[in-house]
Parts: C-alpha cells; sequence; structure tokens
C-alpha cells in the first residue's frame, strides 16, 4: 500500500510541478500580444455601447473594416470574425456580444467552406483561436469541453507552448510588446503575399471543385444563430465576401453554396448578398490590387469592399431595389466575364 | 582429464583451470575460442557435441567439460 | 496501435491499475489479453498469423516433446533387453520424426515469414532472370502489408521450438503461455528477441507494484521518449535531407548527414527500447537489453555484441554454433588445418558460419542487394580481424602500443565509430549504388563550405538543431556515467526528490515542444518495418 501512495503522491506532485511550469511559459503569451485574448479585452471594454457586429471567419476578418461601417452607416461595429472560425464559434460569439450590447444589426459571412468545414480533417484551429477571443474563465473551460475533442489536446497543448515559448524568445530580444497593433475593432489586414493570382485564367478555368459534403453541426449551429436574432430581434444579414477572379474562374460549383445560402434566407425572411456577383466587382476589386491571396482581400481592397458593402445597406434602408445590383448567377456573371487578363 | 586439459591450454594458456568457474560467463573465452574447444574436443574425444550441450553450465570450468563429455560418452552407448 | 497517441497512454495506465489488482496468479492474463488487444488494433486481420506461429509452435513443441518422453522411457524400459545397435536404431528413427516436425513447423513460419519479406524481392531477381533471356516478366500486383513485427516474434517464437528440439527445458503445456510468449506487446514492434528461458522467468512470476520499479520505470520511459521524439524525429528531417540531396552538397555536409544518421538511428531504436523496457519494469518484468552504449565499441565484433544485441544472440545461439559445428563445416576445418597451416585453419568453420550469419543479417534488415551487401562488409571486417589476429598483435608490439593506455583505447573508439557509421549509412540512402555514390560524395568533394547555410542547408530553424546537439551531449554523457552505475542511481545519488520532479517535469514540455511537430515526419519507429 505504501508503495502505491508514494507513486500516487509523485504524481500527483508531478502534474502539479508540470502545471505551474506549463502555465509559466505560457503566461507570456496570454497576458501578451496574443491577438484573440487582446480582441477579448478590447471587446470587454467596449461592451455595452456596440450596436452592429460581423461576424465569419478569415474571409470576414480581412474584409470588413469596421471604421469605414462606423463611418458609412452611423453605427458602433465590432468585428468578431477570425481565422478557421467554425459555426459554433460564430454562435458562441454573438452569444455572448449580443447579451451584452445593444445590437441591432449582425452580418453573417458564409462562404463556400461554412457549412462543409469538418472537424475530422481541419482540426481545432478555430477553437484555439475561439478559447482566445471567449471572455472569462468559467466560458472558455466551457467552450472547451463542448468543442474541444481529447484527441486534440496534446495538440492544443503543444501550441499554447509553443506560443508561449515565442513571447519568450521575444522577450528576449526585447520585442515583446502586450499591445498587438495590428487589429483594429477585430479587423486584420493581411499583407500582399501570394502571387498565385498571374494565372491564365484560360488554363485553370473550372479546374476544380469545392468540397460540398455538407458537415451536419455547421447546420445545427446556423439555425441556433438564427434563432438567436429573432429572439434577440436583430436584423441578420447573409454575406458572401468577394473572392478573387482566379478563384471564382477555377472552381465551378459557386452556385450550389449560393442557392444553399439562398434558401436559408427565404425560408428565415433573410437578406443574402453574394458579393462575387455585385456587377462592378472586376472594376472595383481587381486581383492585381484588392487581393491579398486568392481567397483574402488586402486592404485597400477591404476599404473598397466595405464601402461597397455600406451603400447596398444604404440603398437598402433607402428602399431601393439592391438585386439590380448583382448578377442573378455565376453561369450569368461568367457570361459576362471575359478571360483574357 | 589430461587431454582435456591439454586442448584447453593449447587455446588459452594463462588460465588457471583447476580454480577458473567462469570461463564463458566471465568472457574469458570468446565465441571464437569456444568453436575451437568444441570441435577439438570433438575431434579428440571422437564424440557429437550437440547445440543442446551448448549452455554456459557445461562450459564454465574444465571440470564441467569433463562432466559434460563423459555423459555424452555414456548417452551414446 | 500508433504508439504516440492519448489512446496507447490510456491503455498503458488502464493495463497498470488492472494488473496488479488482479490475484498474481491472473496477472499474466491480463498481459496476454492486453497484447491480443494490442496487436488487434494494429489490423485484425493480421492477427491471423500470430495465431498460425502460436498454434503451430505449440503443437509442434508438443509432439517433440511427446517423442522424446517416449525414448526415455522405452531406452529405461529395454536398456538390459536390446542391443548398443538395437537401441541406436530406435533413437535415430525417433529423432527422425523429431526432426520432420521440425523441419515442417520451420518451414511454415519461415515460409510465412519470406513471403511477407521476400517475395517481391525474388520476384524482381527472376524477372531480372527472365528479361535476360528475352521473356516477359512476371506481373507482380500483389499487394502484401508485412504483418507488424513478424521478423521478431518469428525468430523468438522458433527459438522457443529449436530449444525444445534441443532438449534444453520441456515444452510447455498451457497454449495460453506460448500465445503470451509470442504475442507479448512491449516486444511486438522492435523486440528485443528474447530467450524462451528468461522472458517466461519474467512473463509468468509474481509481479509486485513497488515504488522502486515505478519511478525508475516512469524515468526511463520519459528519457525513451526524449531520445525519440527530439533527437531521432528532429534528426530524421535532416538526415533524409541529406540522403536525398548529398549529390549537391559538398563532401564535409554529406559527412554529418551520415553521422547525425548514426545519431539518430541510436536514439530511435534505443529510445523506444527505454519506452518499452521502462513500461515493463513499471510492470516488474524484465526485458533483455537491447543497447549497451554500441558508439564506445573498440571494435567492430565488439560493437555488434552491444548494438541491437539480442539479434545478435539469438544469431549466435540458433545459426553460429549450429553451422560451426556442422559435420562438413568441422571437416572443412580439419582439411584446412592440414592445408593452411593450424593458426589459419582453425578459424575456418567459423569463418564459413559467419558469412552465413551475416549475409542473413543483412537479409533480415531488408529485402535488397543494399542489406546484403552490408551484411556482407560487416562480416567481412569480422572475419578479417578474425583472421589477423595474431598479426595485429605481433604489429601492435612491435610499434610499442600499450593497449590499455587511454590514447590507444580512444582511438579505436574513433575509428569503430567511423567505420560503423559509414557502413550503417550504405543501404538507407536508396539503392546500393546511392550508398556508394554517398561515400563518393564525402571522399571525392572538398568545397569548404563557407557559411552557415552552405554547411547545413538542411536546418530551418536553429531551436531545433540546438535541441538535438544538446540532446546528443546529453546522451553522450549519460552514456560515459552509465559505465559505472545506472544513471537513475547516478541522480538518485546526486540530487533530491524535487530536482528530479522538476527535471522530469521539463524534459515533458521539451518532449512536446520539440518532439510534436517533428512527429510529423518521424511518425511511428524506424525499426517498425522489420
Amino acid at each position: 500500500m505504501n508503495n502505491f501512495k508514494s507513486a500516487i503522491r509523485t504524481c500527483i506532485i508531478f502534474l502539479i510541478v508540470l502545471t505551474i511550469l506549463s502555465a509559466a511559459i505560457m503566461s507570456a503569451f496570454f497576458i501578451g500580444e496574443n491577438y484573440y485574448y487582446q480582441d477579448s479585452r478590447e471587446r470587454a471594454e467596449l461592451s455595452g455601447t456596440l450596436d452592429f457586429f460581423v461576424c465569419g471567419a478569415s474571409h470576414a476578418m480581412r474584409g470588413f473594416r469596421p471604421d469605414i461601417l462606423d463611418q458609412e452607416l452611423g453605427v458602433n461595429s465590432y468585428n468578431l470574425s477570425c481565422s478557421r472560425q467554425t459555426m459554433q464559434g460564430r454562435y458562441e460569439l454573438l452569444n455572448l456580444e449580443l447579451n451584452r450590447n445593444p445590437a441591432k444589426t449582425v452580418v453573417l459571412e458564409l462562404s463556400y467552406d461554412s457549412m462543409t468545414r469538418n472537424r475530422d480533417e481541419e482540426g481545432p484551429e478555430g477553437d484555439i483561436y475561439m478559447l482566445g477571443k471567449l471572455g472569462g474563465f468559467m466560458p472558455r473551460i466551457k467552450y472547451f469541453f463542448s468543442a474541444i475533442r481529447p484527441k486534440e489536446y496534446g495538440r492544443m497543448y503543444y501550441n499554447y507552448i509553443d506560443n508561449g515559448v515565442n513571447c519568450i524568445k521575444k522577450i528576449i530580444h526585447g520585442t515583446w510588446t502586450n499591445k498587438n497593433t495590428k487589429l483594429e475593432k477585430g479587423y486584420a489586414a493581411y499583407k500582399r503575399d501570394d502571387d498565385e493570382l498571374n494565372q491564365d485564367l484560360k488554363k485553370i478555368y473550372h479546374t476544380r471543385s469545392f468540397e460540398e459534403t455538407v458537415y451536419e453541426p455547421n447546420v445545427e449551429y446556423l439555425n441556433k444563430i438564427i434563432a438567436l436574432c429573432k429572439e434577440k430581434n436583430v436584423q441578420l444579414i447573409l454575406v458572401t465576401t468577394p473572392l478573387s477572379k482566379v478563384t471564382v474562374c477555377r472552381y465551378d460549383n459557386l452556385d450550389t453554396f449560393k442557392e444553399w445560402y439562398e434558401n436559408v434566407a427565404n425560408e428565415n425572411g433573410l437578406q443574402y448578398y453574394d458579393f462575387n456577383l455585385i456587377r462592378d466587382k472586376e472594376e472595383k476589386l481587381p486581383d492585381s490590387s484588392a487581393f491579398s491571396d486568392k481567397f483574402h482581400l488586402g486592404n485597400k481592397g477591404a476599404g473598397t469592399f466595405t464601402k461597397m458593402f455600406t451603400d447596398v445597406l444604404n440603398k437598402e434602408a433607402a428602399g431601393e431595389d439592391t438585386s439590380a445590383l448583382f448578377y442573378g448567377s455565376y453561369s450569368e456573371l461568367e457570361s459576362h466575364m471575359t478571360l483574357d487578363k | 582429464m589430461e587431454e582435456l586439459l591439454e586442448i584447453l591450454n593449447d587455446i588459452n594458456p594463462d588460465v588457471d583451470y583447476s580454480k577458473e568457474k567462469n570461463l564463458i560467463d566471465g568472457k574469458v573465452y570468446d565465441s571464437f575460442s569456444i568453436i575451437t574447444l568444441v570441435s577439438n574436443i570433438s575431434e579428440e574425444f571422437d564424440i557429437e557435441i550437440g547445440p543442446e550441450y551448448l549452455v554456459p553450465e557445461n562450459f564454465n570450468s574444465a571440470e564441467a567439460m569433463w562432466k559434460m563429455i563423459q555423459k555424452i560418452q555414456e548417452d551414446e552407448d | 496501435m500508433d504508439l504516440l497517441t492519448l489512446g496507447f497512454l490510456l491503455f498503458c495506465i488502464v493495463l497498470v491499475i488492472v494488473y496488479y489488482l488482479v490475484p498474481k496468479a491472473m496477472q499474466w492474463w491480463i498481459l496476454l489479453a492486453a497484447s491480443l488487444y494490442f496487436y488487434a488494433m494494429s489490423g485484425i486481420k493480421n492477427m491471423i498469423y500470430v495465431l498460425i506461429t502460436a498454434l503451430s509452435t505449440y503443437a509442434a513443441t508438443r509432439m517433440i516433446q511427446s517423442l522424446t518422453d517416449r525414448q526415455k522411457e522405452w531406452i529405461k524400459a529395454n536398456k538390459k533387453t536390446t542391443s548398443k545397435e538395437e537401441r541406436a536404431a530406435y533413437k535415430a528413427h525417433i529423432q527422425a520424426k523429431r526432426r520432420a516436425i521440425l523441419v515442417a513447423a520451420l518451414l511454415l513460419n519461415f515460409g510465412i515469414l519470406c513471403t511477407f519479406k521476400y517475395l517481391h524481392f525474388l520476384i524482381a531477381q527472376v524477372n531480372t532472370v527472365i528479361s535476360s533471356f528475352g521473356a516477359s516478366p512476371i506481373n507482380d500486383t500483389l499487394k502484401l502489408i508485412i504483418p507488424l513485427g513478424i521478423s521478431f516474434y518469428t525468430f523468438q517464437t522458433m527459438g522457443y521450438l529449436v530449444d525444445v528440439y534441443w532438449n534444453k527445458y520441456p515444452a510447455e503445456k498451457n497454449f495460453g503461455r506460448v500465445l503470451l510468449f509470442v504475442s507479448f506487446f512491449p516486444q511486438m514492434t522492435q523486440g528485443p528477441i528474447s530467450n524462451y528461458k528468461d522472458l517466461t522467468t519474467e512473463l509468468f512470476k509474481e509481479h509486485t507494484f513497488t515504488y522502486h520499479h515505478f519511478s525508475w520505470g516512469a524515468q526511463r520511459m520519459f528519457w525513451g521518449f526524449f531520445k525519440k521524439m527530439v533527437v531521432a524525429n528532429v534528426l530524421s528531417a535532416y538526415v533524409q535531407d541529406v540522403f536525398a540531396n548529398y549529390a549537391s552538397y559538398s563532401g564535409i555536409t554529406t559527412l554529418i548527414g551520415a553521422f547525425m544518421y548514426s545519431v539518430q538511428i541510436y536514439a530511435d531504436f534505443s529510445g523506444y527500447m527505454d519506452m518499452m523496457c521502462g513500461f515493463c519494469e513499471v510492470l516488474d518484468i524484465r526485458l533483455t537489453e537491447n543497447f549497451e552504449r554500441p558508439y564506445f565499441s573498440k571494435s567492430i565484433a565488439e560493437y555488434w555484441r552491444r548494438w541491437h544485441s539480442s539479434l545478435g544472440a539469438w544469431f549466435k545461439t540458433y545459426i553460429y554454433y549450429p553451422m560451426a559445428m556442422v559435420k562438413w563445416n568441422q571437416k572443412l576445418g580439419r582439411w584446412a588445418k592440414q592445408k593452411l597451416g593450424k593458426t589459419f585453419g582453425q578459424t575456418v568453420p567459423a569463418s564459413v558460419a559467419l558469412v552465413v550469419v551475416w549475409l542473413t543479417t543483412g537479409l533480415w534488415h531488408g529485402a535488397s542487394w543494399a542489406y546484403i551487401a552490408w551484411g556482407g562488409v560487416n562480416g567481412i571486417f569480422i572475419i578479417v580481424s578474425l583472421w589477423m589476429e595474431t598479426v595485429y598483435a605481433s604489429w601492435k608490439q612491435k610499434l610499442g602500443i600499450n593497449e590499455a593506455s587511454w590514447g590507444w583505447r580512444a582511438f579505436q573508439t574513433i575509428r569503430t565509430f567511423i567505420l560503423v557509421t559509414f557502413i550503417k549509412v550504405l543501404p538507407e540512402v536508396g539503392t546500393l549504388s546511392d550508398g556508394f555514390g554517398l561515400w563518393k560524395q564525402i571522399f571525392t568533394n572538398h568545397t569548404i563550405p563557407r557559411s552557415f547555410h552552405a554547411l547545413l542547408p538542411f536546418v530551418d530553424k536553429k531551436m531545433p538543431l540546438l535541441a538535438v546537439m544538446i540532446g546528443t551531449i546529453l546522451i553522450f554523457v549519460t552514456s560515459l556515467i552509465q559505465r559505472r552505475q545506472p544513471i537513475r542511481q547516478w541522480l538518485e545519488d546526486h540530487t533530491n526528490y524535487a530536482v528530479r520532479v522538476l527535471i522530469f517535469a521539463v524534459l515533458f514540455i521539451v518532449i512536446v515542444y520539440f518532439g510534436y511537430p517533428a512527429s510529423g515526419n518521424g511518425g511511428g519507429f524506424m525499426y517498425e518495418q522489420f
């Protein structure tokens, strides 16, 4: 018995020491430059004053500029998006923010992978960021146990240790700050780093398809978001952000996703806009200057796009028919598109 | 017994075979010496030392080897 | 089942708890259940081969044993009433039966092993011959997935079969025990290859939980994880790069790559051994050691007594000695003594046996000419040093070399390490000509790299390299300490409990930090393919 007790005692002491050491290493990350923890603190400070939210994954994080939203729409907006955001993540954030802010409008970004994003293939990336964005200890613990699977615990532990070590390296080099200057009310600009935007459009035309198998949990959470907004009396607008011309040409099934979201919008009496189909997209958002890579807008493009978006909203509010501003489908778009650069 | 000691001294004369009890376990004889030893013993005593006899207990001392030789000679009867 | 997962960790914890809770007589049943479960998780279809081996060995050993017993009784009963010739004839008759059963069981089990390992290789060789006659080659479309650990458990089990044939001990009557001996999971993937007596003594004794075994076992497992996940996995990426691109790297870079390979494979294989032996220590089971500071060896022969020593022991017992003592070899030896003089002549049976041992060792490691050549090269070194022993002794005397001096021993160790590295790397680059190409690059390319990147072009980030260097130094230092006492004993003598807990907590974090990303390309274990 003594042997067994000693063994248990050693295990417990070891785990305690390990926890303390790990926490020490990770602490630099939690209190430091990490985007998402900063973001959480910023939102906590603004809580009670925000009335307009954008919620989505990286397309929205790079695409919607809150400063332009504020200016053009006269609101106090925040961009809740983050990379690899899951539908569950979107729901949880909206739930948090709608309960502590006088929200009037929510823009939900939905694109080709929002419904098909599959946990088994994608891993816990988006949820790692979510853990940062949520506020408070208990919500994080709750989210951790609801979203993260046991087989991912090792990966999560590694992720936090890695981030912690990186921060410690920065501290040693004197480049550590605890103020992240990249985020502006949730929006993060993307530097142009992908010159795969120079493609022969004729060669790549309709050569690939996006995955179409829907992952059921995503649908569940989408419905939860719709129900939540209804309950809070919040106007929900569904939006697909613009993709580069290279992407629109290459993938042949973007109409599938557009139709899905149109159905959702029709069934729930919501507005849906697919900004790939806005008539002046090619003119205003050319690949060469508006996009940072095949799927994300760059800083300049985000500015232009946000203005285009607010123009549509303002026209809608003024009673104009905005559907004339858009093509009806991708087939229609392509019939008006040239494949010469 | 004398023929056995002759064979042993031929392979490794530096050992006191009346006292040494750890020829194999103590690595005094390496695998090559063992093979030479076994082939010389089988030639000298006209016996076949099967692999089942190749255990350290039978070769750790001159005494043990002599006992083994006698047993094989008996068994072949 | 992938060893480096939460699932396996859970499996181990549950096993340890249940194992110590059940009555001591039932402990081995738990081990058997765990082993079968482990193997089933790795591919239930392949369990059939384990079962075939266990069943055929059980049947063969029991039949051989009953023949042996029958012979003893008959001789005892009829000693007075029969002549010597009659008894000899009876013995020969029984012996023929025993041998037939042995041969059948060996053919079956080695046949299965060889089919899985060597079929593709054989077909390729046959095709080379066929196409040189202008005929069309055999179509080799059969995709054989080698059952986990087949080389290890087949050898281990066949050793038991041969031991029973040699009357070393009686056959086991309990099939469950035989099955556990065949399938004991810590040894499944990469050995060690134990002999029946040693392993079963450990498996079937009564096991008591002691804090000492738990603590030492856990420490050893940590150390093994560190070697494998930090040192071996990180080096694996570098080494793969050198093997693929040596033609465009300088000789020095390629040489560094070769030395890294030596460190990598030691860390990988001995790390796995530490993990498994450590885990077994927690279970109060002692496994045979496979490594004894092999790179401190002073000769190639010694190296092979210290590297993968359980395989060497198996080959010594079941191939080397039998081959050396077989009649025709002994006759050859006597002829050689007459014709070529005593000193050289008496090395002949051993040399013949060594050739067989080394070619089969090479073949065991891989089904390719490169591995056979590798085995042959090792064999040549050992045989030549056997022949030259007396010559070397007289040279050393003439040159006044003091064999016990520190300088001479250091020279021998370094020389052996360099030789071993070159030999080891030969079959690993790709084909045999790739291996020679790598050697050539080391010797003929004299470019001096002028920058860090030119010296080590495969290093992307500096921190993993630093970790590997520190890890290698740690391994070296602990090896030095281990010459006198186990490193865990040293820790107990020189540090206190708090420091030890801290060391292992830090080690854990280091393992996760460096090991997790590297495990993408280091994946499973290198010897797992055997």
